[in-house]
């Protein structure tokens, strides 16, 4: 960047518009403003730093020209700050605008208004651009314009550490190195360690676990396999049993055959009944029929009675009382010989007929001997019909009992199968039926088990799959943390190697600077950028004179600092110091101004008069492209341009 | 018309006997045949016992002839007389004394048979004690 002129309106100290023209030659590239204290350098200082980096830019008091704000009470006032500058063969046109206003209690509020940029190419063709403020940090990035532009009386501060001093510094050389690209390669890097670590974290091998748990599993699958087996073995004994059971039950059908014969045999038992009942009947029939029975000898003897009557004619006594009524009527006996009354032989007729049974008698008696005759016949066939009767009844009795017991013994015995069989049966079929309930509950249960335990099975070994590719991916992984950790220690160790180079060549720079400034030439060796960029100023005896030197000479030491870094940054930019040469003595601020031109593209001073005396002035030489002179007035400042020397 | 009659102790035994036991018919058709029954007893075991109160059962009128020809042998076996059988005008030609002889053995044997009647076995317990003399 080479800064071609600057214009001011109402900024700072600065009423008005006001337009500088700065040095662009290579060899008169000093661009010198004198004023003396108060007429508007810190103010200058401060307008170009705002207008090519903004509020960015640290300052004390308002932007805008102050006495305008609130002489315009009430109203916005406007300011703005313009700077023209070569950067890369190309030309930019920057411009930043501020509003300012007085509030009602006195203080200014301030607003950036915008900010423009326009680009001219090589060709000429200028156009504007859409981020100005990118461009600017891209063409001299924050830090490393701290190097640029500076406060010469605040400069010893670089030689002193501190966090602000140190951060900066760190930030500066990293741009200068361009070490973010590698911080960002390292941070990259050791976040790629991280992630592999953490993927690692997640990949960390969990196979001879699963494994473990695929072997539990499948002994609990083999375990469960027995138990289906030794299940199913007990479901098909059961089952077994069960038709046993079955063709017992089944077998009680011979009950029913039972029942059939008990019916024949009940049926035949009736017909027996029957037959008794009859048979008792035709014995009562017969027993009747034979009451003579018991009387038989009685009958016997009344017949042989009634018979020893007949025996002796005394029954039927009719015809032979009739002969002899007749023989004492014809009064003549059987032979013909007179039978005469009164004789012995009539007498004896005569008692033959008294003595003879009534006729009535007689035919009772003959009557009841022909009964008494025929009953005694009967008698023996009414007595053998009642015993064969009373035979057949005890036969029949004896086949009823027979049959009765058979029945009953049948009936007990059909009972008995009935209630053993059927009771039995069915609590041994029900025990069966439950048992084989129980273990198709069971075998469904453990069936359920098996078809869990079998996916988990499988979902372990695909598990397994997933976690071996793990660890192929692991081992990757393992592989390319190795290969990013040795990456990014690579890159520290560039970074390293590209900082102790800066430091040694800043150390180098320095060293040459510094002896071009100071006139103890023989009392030190060398400059040394240490840790955390401190400089050591190494003596001739090999040790750090720091302690010893003067204010002016660590001013000097900070300024060579500063311009080692602007020398090993490659960047282009004006050095424009405020106030540069205030503690330094007469040589050494000539020996500065002698030297410094030389070690810069575009150098603008901002000197007090009595820091430019005409020494100093004449130590500048032709160096000085533009000069100009500070006044102050009224409260307003301006710039004059003086008479090149 | 003359009446037969039994001692009213043997009454409820002759009606056991000779009533109808449900749809069974009765032992005895009638309480003649009872009486008959019983008197044949009486005669084989030659026991005879006078009735105490008695109790008319059945007229002389429906004894059969066989009936009558049993009452009016024994009669004549325990006379002797065959002019015992001279039953005057009487129509069932039974002597009074032999219907009175008839009641009393008929009186004794239904006694004999009722301490050897089975009611469990009716029928075979009558018929074995008419074949059997030591079955009373």
């Amino acid at each position: 960047m080479i800064i071609r002129s600057v214009v001011l309106n109402n900024i700072r100290s600065y009423s008005g518009k006001w337009e500088i023209d700065f040095a662009t030659d290579v060899q008169r590239n000093v661009t010198l403003v004198e004023g003396v204290n108060g007429t508007g350098k810190t103010s200058l200082f401060v307008a170009i730093n705002w207008a090519l980096f903004g509020l960015g830019y640290r300052y004390t008091g308002y932007m805008i020209h102050e006495p305008l704000v609130r002489k315009e009470a009430g109203s916005t006032v406007s300011g703005s700050a313009s700077v023209r500058f070569a950067h890369n063969g190309e030309e930019f046109y920057l411009s930043r605008g501020i509003t300012a206003q007085l509030t009602p209690d006195g203080k200014i509020v301030e607003k950036e208004s915008g900010l423009e940029m326009y680009r001219t190419d090589r060709g000429g063709n200028a156009k504007p651009e859409r981020f100005p403020q990118n461009w600017i940090d891209s063409i001299l990035p924050p830090p490393i314009r701290t190097f640029f532009f500076f406060d010469g009386d605040k400069i010893s501060e670089f030689a002193r550490p501190g966090r602000e001093r140190d951060a900066l510094i760190t930030k500066a050389v990293n741009d200068v190195l361009r070490l973010d690209l590698l911080d960002r390669a390292e941070r990259h890097l050791q976040m790629i360690v991280r992630d592999i670590e953490k993927e690692e974290g997640k990949l960390s091998p969990r196979v001879n676990e699963l494994v473990t748990s695929r072997e539990d599993v499948r002994a609990q699958i083999t375990t469960a396999e027995e138990r289906a087996k030794r299940i199913q073995a007990e479901i098909d004994a059961a089952t077994t049993n069960l038709g046993k059971l079955s063709a017992k039950l089944q077998s009680l059908a011979e009950v029913a055959e039972k029942a059939r014969r008990r019916e024949g045999w009940e049926s035949e038992l009736s017909q027996i009944l029957a037959r008794i009942a009859a048979c008792k009947a035709e014995i009562m029939e017969a027993t009747r029929q034979a009451v003579a029975y018991p009387v038989r000898e009685q009958l016997q003897a009344a017949l042989s009675l009634l018979d020893e009557r007949r025996r002796k004619r005394e029954i039927p006594a009719n015809y032979k009382d009739q002969f002899l009524r007749d023989l004492l009527k014809m009064q003549k006996c059987i032979c013909e010989r007179p039978l005469e009354r009164g004789t012995r032989e009539w007498q004896h007729i005569e008692n033959l007929l008294k003595a003879a049974i009534p006729g009535g008698v007689q035919e009772q008696a003959l009557e009841l001997a022909s009964a008494v005759r025929r009953i005694i016949a009967g008698i023996d066939e009414s007595v053998s019909r009642l015993r064969s009767k009373q035979e057949e009844l005890e036969r029949l009795s004896v086949s009823r009992d027979q049959l009765e017991a058979a029945i009953k013994s049948l009936g007990e015995k059909i009972r008995s199968d009935l209630a053993e069989g059927f009771r039995g049966l069915e609590n041994d079929r029900d025990r069966t039926q439950d048992e084989l309930t129980n273990l198709r509950i069971d075998s469904s249960r453990n069936n359920d088990e098996l078809k869990r335990l079998r996916y988990e099975d499988e979902h372990l070994d695909r598990e397994i799959k997933r976690e071996s590719a793990k660890e192929e991916s692991l081992r990757d992984l393992r592989e390319q943390h190795a290969f990013a950790s040795d990456a990014a220690r690579a890159f520290s160790s560039i970074k390293d190697r590209l900082i102790t180079t800066l430091k040694d060549d800043m150390g180098v720079e320095a060293t040459a600077i510094f002896k071009a400034f100071t006139w103890k030439t023989n009392y030190f060796d060398h400059i040394q950028v240490g840790d955390d960029y401190l400089i050591q100023l190494i003596g001739v005896d090999g040790t750090d004179l720091r302690g010893g030197v003067s204010m002016g000479e660590t001013q000097l030491l900070s300024l060579a600092f500063m311009l080692s870094m602007i020398a090993v940054s490659e960047y282009e930019a004006p050095l424009v110091i405020d106030t540069p040469l205030a503690r330094l003595s007469a040589e050494v601020r000539t020996n500065l101004l002698k030297a410094l031109p030389s070690l810069t593209r575009q150098l603008v001073l901002l000197c007090t008069d009595t820091e430019m005396n005409k020494e100093a002035r004449r130590a500048l030489g032709d160096a000085v492209g533009r000069e100009y002179n500070l006044s102050f007035n009224a409260g307003v400042s301006a710039i004059t341009e003086a008479v090149s020397a | 018309m003359a009446r037969v009659s039994i001692d009213q102790q043997t009454h409820g035994y002759y009606q056991q006997v000779s009533e109808k036991r449900g749809d069974v018919p009765p032992l005895f058709p009638t309480m003649k045949d009872a009486f008959m029954y019983h008197f044949a007893l009486g005669v084989r075991n030659g026991v005879r016992e006078s009735l105490g109160k008695k109790v008319d059962v059945f007229q002389t009128d429906v004894l059969k002839a066989d009936d009558a020809a049993l009452i009016r042998a024994v009669y004549l076996r325990e006379s002797g007389d065959i002019m015992s059988l001279d039953a005057g005008e009487g129509e069932t030609k039974i002597p009074e004394p032999a219907l009175e002889m008839a009641e009393e053995f008929a009186n004794a044997g239904a006694e004999l048979a009722r301490r050897a009647f089975s009611p469990v076995k009716p029928e075979e317990s009558l018929s074995y004690i008419l074949l059997d003399p030591n079955a009373v």
